[in-house]
């Protein structure tokens, strides 16, 4: 374990180094309070800090309090140490955010309880927080594809046409829906299904610049949003998508399935709301069906995919 | 304090060796707070002297230190003053313990 040492005086220092070296933790020893803080501000300061009470220049419960007072995703773990007896700097320190405290000069079994106590803190403290990120990106992804989840992808949206509207650029959304998907599940299963939308969730993510999203709204429909210049024509990005897929192979437990998709295409330059767009992109990609699959939409425009053009990697 | 070290005498001899070189210093530094009537100067350094005593098993030196810490914290700079005396004959009592420990194995190095 990492711990951080401060106190001024060189014997108890270099007696509570030794010790804790020997025990197997880094030690990073400080010589006053000042400096003491200075290290735990940094970005990869020790979890766990041995703090002596009355010290030069900053004293212990001063750097508790600054401690306490910075934000940070992992705050330490906060040992005092105190002269022995002197039970109202005991209560001083833990009212200012010290976690425990240990007498001067220390005994080595308590040392190594104490410090086993923090230990046990700190890794509580590292496993609800890794929880809590797990929890963040199931919320915001799909179980399946890894995506974006529906909300997520809709968040995105919103934010990148206000992006979009700051700059006076344009966005264009693709609303990408695998055809006869059905008849793939009902020929191989669904878990074949299952193999099939992961395939084409990579194809997706793979095919995209650095600054494009994709999310999976439900279903067999992925939706791309892609920040574009203004006055700059949406429907080659996407031609390019579609021909992608068309060529693609996805391997899954029933052999390798190529499928096609059709993509219904809106853009803005600001001053469009997500809904209004939404309801474009799925009239187009109605359209794109209706007009034979395989085949990008644009609002008023329909293009047909003309196999062969060049793969959207390549834009 | 050999016992704190895990038994591990080598450590002890390296804490003894910075105690004494140490501490002459520190106890300069008293005086230094004395002379200036810092009566919370003093009082921090007595504790200071106080712990370092306190982790070599110092336990004369310590009370010592410690009956000064009160002193300094009280203000009462007169006490300390005529204490500093004792507690340069009280470290030099020390010092001599350890060396004449740390020349005689299988005893502890510290025992004043």
């Amino acid at each position: 374990m990492r711990i951080l040492i401060a106190d001024d005086d060189i014997t108890s220092r270099t007696v509570l180094a030794g010790v804790l070296k020997k025990e197997g933790h880094h030690v990073e020893a400080m010589v006053n309070g000042a400096e003491a803080w200075q290290a735990l501000q940094q970005p990869d300061a020790p979890e766990l800090v041995i703090l002596d009470w009355m010290m030069p220049e900053m004293d212990g419960p001063e750097v508790v309090r600054r401690v306490r007072a910075f934000e940070t995703e992992r705050p330490p773990y906060i040992l005092m140490l105190t002269a022995r007896g002197e039970k109202a700097d005991i209560v001083a320190g833990l009212a200012v955010g010290a976690n425990d405290y240990l007498a001067k000069p220390f005994d080595l079994g308590e040392l190594r309880a104490r410090i086993e106590v923090g230990r046990r803190m700190v890794e509580m403290q590292a496993a609800l927080i890794a929880s809590r990120e797990a929890l963040a990106h199931q919320a915001t992804h799909d179980a399946l594809t890894g995506l974006l989840n529906r909300r997520a992808i809709l968040d995105r949206l919103n934010r990148e046409l206000s992006r979009a509207c700051r700059n006076c650029d344009s966005l264009a959304v693709g609303m990408c829906d695998i055809d006869h998907f059905k008849q793939i599940n009902d020929k191989h299963g669904h878990q074949t299904g299952d193999d099939v939308l992961l395939g084409f969730a990579g194809i997706l993510s793979g095919s995209l610049r650095p600054y494009d999203s994709v999310g999976r709204m439900g279903g067999e429909e992925f939706l791309v949003i892609a920040p574009i210049k203004a006055r700059t024509d949406s429907v080659p990005l996407f031609s390019r998508l579609c021909s992608r897929i068309a060529k693609s192979k996805i391997m899954t437990r029933s052999g390798t399935l190529s499928v096609t998709a059709s993509v219904g295409v809106t853009s803005a330059t600001g001053g469009r709301e997500a809904d209004q767009m939404l309801e474009a992109a799925d009239a187009a990609l109605y359209r794109a069906k209706q007009e034979g699959r395989n085949r990008v939409a644009h609002d008023g425009r329909c293009i047909p995919d003309t196999s062969g053009a060049n793969s959207y990697a390549d834009a | 304090m050999l016992e704190r070290l895990m038994n591990d005498e080598e450590m002890a001899r390296v804490v003894i060796e910075i105690f004494l070189e140490d501490m002459p210093c520190q106890i300069d530094s008293l005086r230094r707070y004395l002379d200036a009537s810092d009566a919370s100067g003093a009082e921090r350094q007595a504790h200071l002297l106080r712990g370092a005593a306190a982790t070599v098993g110092g336990e004369a030196l310590c009370e010592l230190a410690c009956e000064m810490e009160k002193a300094g914290k009280t203000g009462d700079l007169g006490f300390v003053a005529a204490r500093m005396d004792d507690l340069e004959r009280q470290f030099l009592r020390l010092k001599t313990a350890m060396k004449k420990a740390a020349h005689c194995e299988g005893t502890s190095p510290c025992a004043s």
